[in-house]
């Protein structure tokens, strides 16, 4: 009877974070003594109650004593309140390699590449070795840890201990980018882990935690440069002034993945759609640096307004406007207007901070915003990869139609290195002669991370590459919900046999999320793109203007 | 048509290759017999080149250069056997049958080689001119939902004057050419109508298509066998596409026979003289 009631629980709760609810006790206790405390002090109740969007969008996690929390330069979705035990925050970054993911995937030798050839091919995809049922349920205790005794990591490093009660995670759950710094279990330990629209929800309802997390944020906020080509070379002393100083807006919708295909597909101008950071002709207040997402640079002409180049993260805007208004002494305006594409986190430093600290350090090479003022491209071209978000792929498959014969060769050569299964599809938004295919950008805001319950898929910290750890996947097919691009695919697994490996607790087939992996564990690297006879296949990185124009080029004629 | 300039390296290492060889050969010009060898060996030296293009294309994921190289290089080398072939057969016409059919086939295997690759150049853009976003595999079933839209259709054409001369003219003229497989060639297009012109004139024996393709029930009839046309375009260029390769492959491997044959004769009837 018991079980029939716990069964009935857990169905109900599909769409939760975790099947299992919150004890009431633990929310009793997160109430007194830990930051949600401040959320109940001005709490507006507006549909749900604390407890409900606890109980839907909160899980508790363990983990024992060295297993690694969370990662630097991981992206997640979530944040976490240690309840039990101690947590400390790695602070040496000398030591960052120990957290590292040690990469399962080393590159095959030649003798067992060719060995591929030979392989009987599976219309599905097969796994040789046995898999689990922790595995398929995410059950698996298998959870990274440092491979160091622990007690004298922490006598000889600089970490920090957080606090019973406190909160981390927030900078990259709230702000969408890579995690500023990995954590660590110093003993075993509990943990309440909020996925981020649960916070959200949390901050339409307290103004004072809302303040409380911008605090904390200010104060942690210059890690966020470390990531921005230009700042990342100042002194943490600088960083830290700038920071204080800077505006950190954010524009756009936070879900643009999921209304992507509504958004293309509407009547409405995309322009219209798309929110005005800073519109040509205005006054100049500071330099524009993108953390995350995308902006669209535009020109209006003659009355007529069309796109002239894109900012990724990382890029700025408003270089060529303050270095003249600094030459000349006086006031200067804005040279184009910026409209954030999908969601768009940006800082903007004011221009006095800017001249005071920025200006005497930039040196020549600083990567700037992609602009397109030789129009090498056209501006079609360049609509349809903004219009598109093709902008954010920096391993983008263009196809050129000129040139293709639809030998599928690369499909084949695709196969061939992955058991007989191609990881994309020869088809794709079209422009002329071009077709980007259906296959893994591995994005510069790779909204497929956010929100995976293992860390399965994630960035290779050396390539860059967006990588599925296929036995760390659960199947529970977040990412491929996220993709706005429909690069992942959700595939059901075999065993050796031939036989469907199913959930025992589902009682349905076990699935994986697989996708492009840029053939990463081949002597040659993407096969696909070795193999097109015809040259009409490129892998393109928008974060390069020049190759782009020199792909776009070659097409284009 | 697009063609890129090819690869520096590849064009001067081809260069380089040739006059090397070139300069070899005229060291050994004032030695018939052994000018045949040694311009013979090169010469079976660059088949196998030639035919390690296609061994490539099976190891996609061997770093071993791009297959796009692979065939600028395959390229290269077939006009450096072109002339390597003259060299050999002494710029003569063969002699003796089994001359004949050696001469013959490679003649064939270079011509069908250097015309694959214009086909692969000249045919992909309009291969796609006409239809846009249709990938090749769902051809087949477009085709079936063209006849069944269009035997839908006919079903409703209203009674009237033309009505009994409009089905007459489908079941006749539009059904058949729905239903059928394009050949080898696709037919000249109408230049009004844009529909194939053997259409248009079959048509003109039940009723001017200016007239059938004039009225609201009839209409659509058009945009069908305008679609159907194009998708058969589209099979007839990817027939060469594709087809061009059924002649170059099967003489490679004659050839490769006949070059056997070749070497054994001379090898077993040369009686050392030529050593």
């Amino acid at each position: 009877m018991r079980n029939e009631t716990n069964n009935q629980e857990i169905d109900s709760r599909e769409h939760c974070f975790s099947k299992v609810p919150v004890p009431e006790e633990i929310l009793d206790w997160l109430k007194v003594n830990s930051v949600l405390s401040i959320v109940l002090s001005d709490y507006k109740k507006r549909g749900s109650s604390f407890e409900d969007i606890l109980q839907n969008d909160a899980r508790i996690v363990s983990y024992e004593k060295s297993e690694i929390i969370l990662r630097k330069g991981d992206y997640g979705g979530s944040v976490l309140i240690p309840i039990e035990g101690t947590v400390r925050v790695n602070l040496e970054q000398s030591q960052e390699h120990r957290f590292a993911r040690k990469s399962k995937l080393e590159k095959r030798s030649w003798f067992s590449a060719i060995g591929q050839l030979f392989k009987k091919k599976k219309t599905q995809e097969t796994f040789s070795r046995v898999v689990s049922q922790e595995e398929i349920s995410g059950s698996a205790g298998r959870k990274p840890r440092l491979n160091t005794d622990i007690d004298k990591f922490v006598s000889q490093n600089l970490t920090r201990r957080i606090g019973i009660g406190e909160i981390f995670g927030e900078i990259a759950a709230l702000r969408r980018c890579p995690r500023t710094a990995s954590v660590f279990a110093g003993t075993d330990c509990k943990l309440v882990e909020i996925r981020w629209q649960g916070v959200r929800d949390l901050l339409a309802r307290s103004n004072e935690f809302e303040r409380f997390l911008e605090d904390i944020i200010g104060d942690r906020r210059h890690q966020i440069f470390s990531f921005v080509n230009m700042i990342q070379n100042l002194s943490e002393d600088v960083q830290r002034t700038i920071s204080s100083k800077a505006v950190f807006e954010r524009h756009g919708s936070d879900d643009w993945n999921r209304n992507f295909r509504k958004v293309i597909n509407s009547d409405k101008s995309l322009l219209d759609q798309e929110a005005v950071v800073l519109n040509q002709g205005h006054h100049m207040d500071g330099l524009y640096v993108v953390l995350n997402g995308f902006a669209r640079v535009t020109r209006k002409d003659g009355g007529q307004e069309s796109t002239t180049g894109y900012l990724r993260p990382g890029d700025v805007y408003g270089l060529k406007e303050l270095t003249r208004m600094d030459e000349r002494g006086e006031d200067e305006v804005a040279f184009h207007t910026i409209r954030a594409v999908g969601a768009l986190d940006l800082v903007i430093i004011p221009k006095s901070d800017f001249n005071e600290h920025v200006l005497p350090e930039i040196q020549k090479g600083i990567e700037t915003g992609r602009s397109n003022e030789e129009g090498y491209i056209s501006r079609e071209l360049l609509d349809f990869f903004v219009d598109r978000r093709i902008v954010n792929g920096n391993q983008t498959m263009i196809i050129d139609l000129n040139r293709c014969t639809d030998c599928d060769d690369c499909v084949k050569a695709c196969a061939v290195t992955h058991g007989g299964n191609p990881r994309f599809i020869r088809e794709g938004h079209r422009h002329a002669e071009l077709m980007v295919a259906t296959a893994c950008m591995h994005c510069a805001d790779p909204v497929c991370l956010v929100g995976c319950p293992t860390g399965a898929i994630h960035r290779e910290a050396n390539t860059g590459n967006v990588i599925i750890t296929t036995n760390e996947c659960i199947g529970c097919g977040t990412c491929v919900e996220s993709c706005p691009y429909n690069n992942i695919r959700s595939v059901e697994i075999h065993d050796a046999a031939g036989n469907p490996i199913i959930n025992l607790e589902t009682g349905k087939p076990a699935l994986k999320a697989t996708k492009c992996d840029l053939c990463i564990d081949q002597p040659s690297g993407p096969a696909c793109a070795n193999a097109c006879p015809h040259d009409a296949l490129h892998r393109v990185d928008f974060s390069d203007i020049s190759k782009v124009t020199r792909v776009i080029e070659k097409i284009t004629g | 048509m697009t063609i890129r300039q090819p690869k520096p390296l590849i064009l001067l290492g081809l260069i380089l290759v040739f006059f090397v060889i070139q300069n070899y050969l005229d060291i050994k010009s004032g030695e018939l017999v052994s000018l045949a060898y040694e311009s013979g060996w090169l010469l079976l030296g660059s088949f196998i080149i030639l035919a390690l293009y296609g061994m490539r294309k099976k190891f996609p994921f061997l770093p071993i250069g791009k297959t796009s190289s692979w065939l600028q290089l395959h390229l290269g080398i077939g006009l450096l056997s072109g002339y390597l072939f003259l060299v050999h057969s002494g710029f003569a016409w063969p002699q003796g049958s089994f001359e004949v059919a050696l001469y013959f086939i490679y003649l064939l295997l270079m011509g069908s080689g250097f015309i694959g690759w214009f086909i692969m150049r000249w045919l992909p853009k309009p291969m796609r001119a006409d239809v846009e976003n249709l990938h090749p595999s769902r051809i087949p079933f477009r085709r079936s939902e063209i006849l069944e839209e269009a035997d839908a259709l006919v079903l409703k054409v209203e009674e009237g004057a033309l009505s009994e001369r409009i089905i007459m003219g489908y079941t006749e003229v539009i059904r058949p050419f729905l239903n059928a497989r394009p050949g080898l060639l696709h037919s000249k297009r109408h230049n009004e109508l844009e529909i194939p012109t053997p259409i248009v004139q079959k048509l003109a024996l039940y009723l001017p298509p200016s007239i059938l393709f004039s009225t609201e029930s009839s209409r659509p009839f058009h945009k069908l066998i305008r679609e159907k046309s194009d998708l058969d375009r589209m099979i007839v260029h990817q027939r060469w596409i594709r087809g061009w390769l059924f002649l170059h492959v099967p003489l490679t491997a004659v050839l490769f026979i006949l070059i056997a044959l070749h070497i054994f004769l001379v090898l077993g009837f040369s009686s050392g003289g030529a050593s």
